[in-house]
């Protein structure tokens, strides 16, 4: 915590003559602490053990795992108590060695740092849900612990639904079927083969958005051309018409060229992102035309003033398009199960992929989930790479000096 | 900054953009029909586009199979679609000239379909000498304006599940639950306990799924021509304030269809609602959730027990050069004897009455179901449902919270929906 503490003779709060109230404040935020870590580490150290339960019953049998659980919760207790009393002693230490001027500061940063406790439990917790419903056999995944509903990671995991999702449970459906040979794209046609034609797909429309965004975001921010303003002004105009009338016009270019099915056919209507060329020209137009015409002088081409220029000092502002174009890509279900051809279901799409596993009035939660818990995979990863220059991207063009 | 001042530059960017639009334009009225396909023995392929799960899917290529053995000219070519999505997709691939042969579509799907033109009247065919096989309901959401445009694949309907234990612990018999909306109020407040937060029931508030409410009162919601809504009526008014009491004066009904409430599923499987309506289709879910559960019929109202439809239905596409072949292997695949084997393979209820004595199930359940499945009336047939759902769901909400009384929203609506869903 950052408060400032006594290094010499540390005092107790009495000898300190601390005031009362926030000597309450502190027990009050302390209970609080305390039943929080309690919470969050019971949890998370059942669902440990729980994943471990799960792959070690052989054949994914929820039974054994159960067992292998209450074998083991002698362990999530004493790691959760060895947790709480962890942290139980640093804040006393803390709170001892703080001196009484300091302590109003010190409980307004408990108090801070316990509220963001929290809200990352709010945020998170849907996440939690996620990982221990894909847990849960088929049957279970709305039942609650009645005792305890915070408890939601299962008394009897299963990893049949990874099996599944990922076509590992290879038991054949009938005898027949047994003896019959594989097809290929049967055997190719699974969550591996959707996740890899999203990564594909998002990847390259990313990357191609971007690119044409920045060099048309460039263009209207620095070069002048006739009739700019307007044709600026048509643009913007087009984000004005809902998406979905685009819809049948872009399905039926699509197919006239002969694109139905590919992947070409999922990225090519979204390249020109107007969306794009509007936030990298506001960015852009920050940028000192100085700089520009200082790298002209010395004998910069247009294409390098753009590349070594321009490029990197966009860059914050170019990798948060890329990443909102990725998840607006990886995520897009409509556009995608129109123009896939199912009739080839290897060109399938994870969104389209997902969707397989909802019928008429029922979903397969726990199938549903476990092919979430791969598909956030790749968005954690671009985030927490790029979460720098993301948060920096979208702040900066909040400001115009 | 150098600027693209010159006159010639202009022009010729002008004519570039010409000849590029013209060469998108004459390749996009380039011809976008399916061209007739056949298999490596020179087989018709037949497309026919399902939404059927992974088990479905293999019995479905299995019937496929069979028939082609039985018919050396055609061939089969099922296409699976994710059933969330099946109606833009069709919707879409129809205007561009790329649709299927045939395909399997919500029920509530066919009437769109048919007003649009997309389907192929099966009476020519001879539908009329064989329509008597198929469960009336399910059947009756093909019927679109005078014409059969589809028949019924598979059906389902609703009934009420009931917690034997719950039964128990309040003194009830479970081998008794309620027969009439008497004495489902009757043992209702025995099941009721707020404190423990156990309700006799929690009812979904939409309007397929307070179809069995208007449906054991009598109401009939459209009027036979299309023309009228029926919800202003007696019965209809009688059935939602009957919802109504059941939540607002009796208070044994949870409040499920609020937002953020406990879902019907969720109370039902966690013992915290004794009764609920629910499909077929959740029963292997509550079995292997290890409930003490059973299923009855929808208690009677006025005119006896009753329930809604739900399923699917297969339809020819006119844009299909082959409508007769199609036609043969959809009536194949809903015959009697293929339906007994899917229905008993597969634990669904059959569309074909011929094939109810031939099918057998382990669960004894779905015979409560088969039961519940002919007292069933048609839903209202509009062109579009989901429309007709956006304004049914908020008035009976506001009946539901006491906004409104029953016969003023039910009067307002009839009027809305005459004027906005039954002029489509």
């Amino acid at each position: 915590m950052n408060t400032q503490t006594v290094q010499a003779e540390p005092q107790t709060p009495a000898a300190q003559g601390g005031s009362p109230l926030r000597v309450v404040i502190f027990v009050t935020l302390f209970v609080a602490m305390i039943a929080l870590c309690v919470g969050i580490c019971g949890q998370l150290y059942k669902f440990l053990t729980m994943v471990a339960a799960a792959f070690a019953a052989r054949g994914g049998d929820p039974a054994k795992a159960g067992e292998v659980m209450k074998n083991m919760a002698w362990m999530v207790d004493a790691l959760t108590a060895a947790t709480a009393l962890a942290l139980a002693s640093i804040t006393i230490r803390r709170w001892i060695a703080t001196h009484a001027e300091q302590r109003a500061a010190f409980l307004r940063t408990f108090f801070l740092y316990l509220c963001l406790t929290a809200g990352v439990v709010v945020v998170l917790f849907p996440f939690f849900w996620m990982l221990c419903t894909s847990f849960k056999p088929a049957g279970t995944e709305l039942l609650i612990n009645t005792a305890n509903p915070f408890d939601i990671v299962p008394a009897e995991p299963t990893i049949t639904n990874f099996k599944k999702v990922l076509k590992l449970d290879a038991a054949p459906v009938s005898a027949e079927a047994s003896q019959a040979v594989v097809d290929p794209v049967e055997a190719k046609k699974n969550f591996g083969t959707y996740f890899m034609n999203s990564l594909v797909v998002a990847t390259l429309a990313a990357f191609l958005v971007t690119l044409f965004a920045s060099m048309g975001g460039y263009v209207f921010a620095k070069k002048e051309l006739p009739y700019k303003q307007q044709l600026f002004g048509v643009l913007m105009a087009t984000m004005m018409i809902p998406g979905m009338m685009y819809m049948v016009p872009q399905f039926f270019m699509v197919c006239s060229m002969g694109l139905f099915g590919t992947k070409l056919a999922m990225i090519l209507p979204h390249l020109a992102s107007v969306f794009g060329i509007f936030m990298l020209k506001q960015f852009m137009e920050t940028i000192p035309s100085s700089l520009i015409e200082a790298a002209r002088i010395d004998g910069a081409s247009e294409w390098q003033i753009f590349r070594v220029v321009i490029i990197p000092l966009a860059m914050p502002i170019i990798l948060t398009l890329f990443l909102l174009t990725f998840l607006s890509h990886w995520s897009n279900f409509l556009w995608q199960l129109i123009v896939t051809d199912f009739e080839n279901p290897l060109s399938i799409t994870l969104p389209v992929g997902l969707a397989l596993f909802r019928g008429q009035y029922t979903s397969d939660l726990g199938l549903i989930m476990s092919a979430s818990c791969f598909s956030i995979v790749p968005i954690v990863i671009l985030f927490l790479f790029a979460q720098r220059y993301f948060i920096e991207g979208m702040t900066q063009g909040a400001v115009k000096e | 900054m150098r600027y693209i001042s010159n006159r010639y530059l202009r022009a010729a960017l002008l004519v570039l953009c010409v000849v590029t639009l013209a060469v998108l334009v004459a390749g996009i009225t380039g011809c976008n029909e399916r061209k007739t396909e056949y298999t490596p023995d020179g087989r018709v392929i037949l497309n026919f586009w399902h939404t059927y799960n992974d088990t479905e899917e293999a019995e479905l290529k299995a019937i496929i199979t069979e028939w082609e053995a039985k018919n050396a000219s055609w061939s089969v070519r099922a296409v699976r679609i994710p059933f969330d999505g099946h109606k833009p997709k069709l919707r879409t691939a129809l205007t561009v000239g790329r649709g299927p042969d045939m395909a399997r579509v919500d029920w509530s799907f066919v009437c769109e379909l048919g007003r649009k033109h997309a389907l192929v009247d099966l009476a020519p065919f001879g539908f009329e000498a064989i329509k008597d096989n198929y469960l009336k309901a399910p059947l009756r959401t093909n019927y679109i304006d005078g014409h059969y445009l589809g028949l019924p694949d598979q059906t389902t309907c609703v009934a009420m599940f009931y917690n034997r234990q719950l039964f128990r612990e309040a003194g009830l018999d479970p081998d008794k639950p309620p027969r009439t909306w008497d004495e489902f109020v009757e043992m209702g407040k025995k099941l009721t306990n707020a404190e423990k937060g156990t309700f006799a029931c929690g009812f979904e508030n939409t309007l397929w799924w307070s179809l069995p409410f208007f449906n054991t009162f009598g109401a009939t919601l459209i009027s036979e021509d299309g023309k009228k809504c029926l919800l202003d009526q007696e019965p209809a008014i009688r059935a939602i304030d009957f919802k109504r009491a059941l939540f607002a004066d009796h208070k044994i009904e949870a409040g499920a269809w609020r937002a953020g409430s406990i879902t019907p599923e969720q109370g039902f499987v966690n013992g915290k609602y004794a009764m609920i309506f629910m499909g077929p289709w959740n029963l292997p879910k509550f079995t292997s959730s290890k409930l003490d559960f059973g299923v009855t019929l929808i208690p009677a109202g006025p005119a006896g027990t009753s329930t809604n439809v739900g399923g699917t239905n297969v339809v020819i596409f006119n844009t299909g050069k082959f409508p007769k072949a199609c036609y043969d292997f959809l009536t194949y695949f809903t015959s009697a004897e293929v339906q007994a084997r899917w229905c008993s393979k597969l634990n669904q209820m059959p569309v074909n009455l011929k094939a109810y004595d031939l099918v057998k199930f382990e669960d004894p359940h779905l015979m409560t179901f088969m039961e519940q499945m002919k007292s069933a009336v048609s839903n209202p047939i509009v062109t579009s449902y989901e429309r007709l759902e956006d304004f049914v769901n908020p008035e009976m909400e506001a009946v539901l919270t006491g906004q409104k009384t029953a016969s003023a929203a039910m009067a307002t609506l009839a009027r809305k929906v005459e004027k906005r869903v039954l002029t489509d």
